[in-house]
């Protein structure tokens, strides 16, 4: 109940205060899209497979 | 004394946030000056500062440094998904969870200056973790969003912290929650329900796959359990 309610208020709720064209345009699939740089092609080669990413520490 | 440890920790957490929240904001309006993002990050890190302040009364005193590090982004990834990356990490998982750790502290029987310092927080924190699911569906509708999702387990690895690691007994006290802090199993289980039935929904709505952070949470806590006593 109480995480229904936080899916609203911050999901549903963020989304809204972005301007939601993002969902619009993701909904319809009509946007164009640029790749992510990342989409396996690292540029230093050999060294993404060490690439790491971290997490925010929280409460 | 795990109390003042909690409330220092968070201080580092709040100043943590402050220095990302404030760099994340001049990154994002650099490629998006229409964003209103940026001013809610702004005002997040105003916000982060001034949780320090209550962290650190609660704390006993100063606390220096900060939790983790400040920039988490993989190298690989450009400047503009290295921002949303930090962003998805920062505030629809670390945020998010935030505000269900707050809402499970102040449904208890908190100190009353506890719960000042809760209901402060709790209100802010609300809009932290919006601004992170405004930049997503922003960005979700320019960038193929979906190259998050082989970075998610680092993200949750970097959120949970120490929380799915053996503890003392005194870490699952009911006495905590009169203190701000939750026994650690319920820490865990808050953690838990927040990204199968928030987070994880959420990041699915954008088309991001959220198979390999499932993995690993089931891994973590097979029944919400995690590893037990030590
Ligand atoms: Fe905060
Ligand atoms: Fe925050």
């Amino acid at each position: 109940m109480l995480f229904k309610k936080l899916f609203k208020l911050l999901v549903v709720g963020g989304a809204i205060l972005g301007g939601a064209t993002g969902c619009a345009a993701k909904a319809a699939g009509a946007e164009k899209k640029a790749a992510a740089p990342d989409a396996g092609t690292a540029a230093d080669g050999g060294a993404a497979s060490k690439d790491t990413g971290g997490g925010a520490s929280g409460w | 004394m795990i109390v003042r440890e909690a409330w220092a920790f968070r201080a580092r957490v709040e100043r943590e946030a402050a220095f990302r929240f404030a760099r994340l904001a001049e990154e994002i309006s650099a490629f998006d000056p229409d964003s209103p993002v940026p001013a809610m990050m702004r005002k997040a890190a105003e916000d982060e500062r001034r949780h320090l302040a209550l962290c650190e009364e609660l704390a006993g005193g100063p606390v220096e440094g900060i939790a983790g590090s400040d920039r988490i982004a993989p190298r690989s990834l450009g400047p503009r998904e290295a921002a949303l990356y930090e962003t998805v990490a920062a505030c629809c998982i670390t945020e998010t969870e935030s505000v269900a750790t707050v809402t499970s502290l102040l449904s208890e029987d908190a100190l009353p200056r506890v719960r000042e310092v809760l209901h402060e927080i709790a209100r802010d924190e609300v809009s932290h973790s919006r601004m992170g699911w405004a930049h997503l569906a922003r960005e979700a509708g320019e960038l193929e969003v979906g190259f998050l999702s082989r970075w998610l387990p680092s993200m949750l690895a970097g959120a949970a912290g120490s929380a799915f690691e053996p503890f003392e007994a005194e870490m699952d006290s009911p006495e905590l929650l009169r203190h701000g802090v939750l026994p650690i199993s319920r820490k865990r289980s808050t953690f838990v329900h927040t990204l199968r039935e928030v987070v994880f929904p959420g990041l699915e709505q954008f088309g991001i796959s959220t198979d390999a952070a499932r993995a690993w949470l089931s891994e973590r806590s097979p029944a919400a359990g995690g590893a037990g006593l030590r």
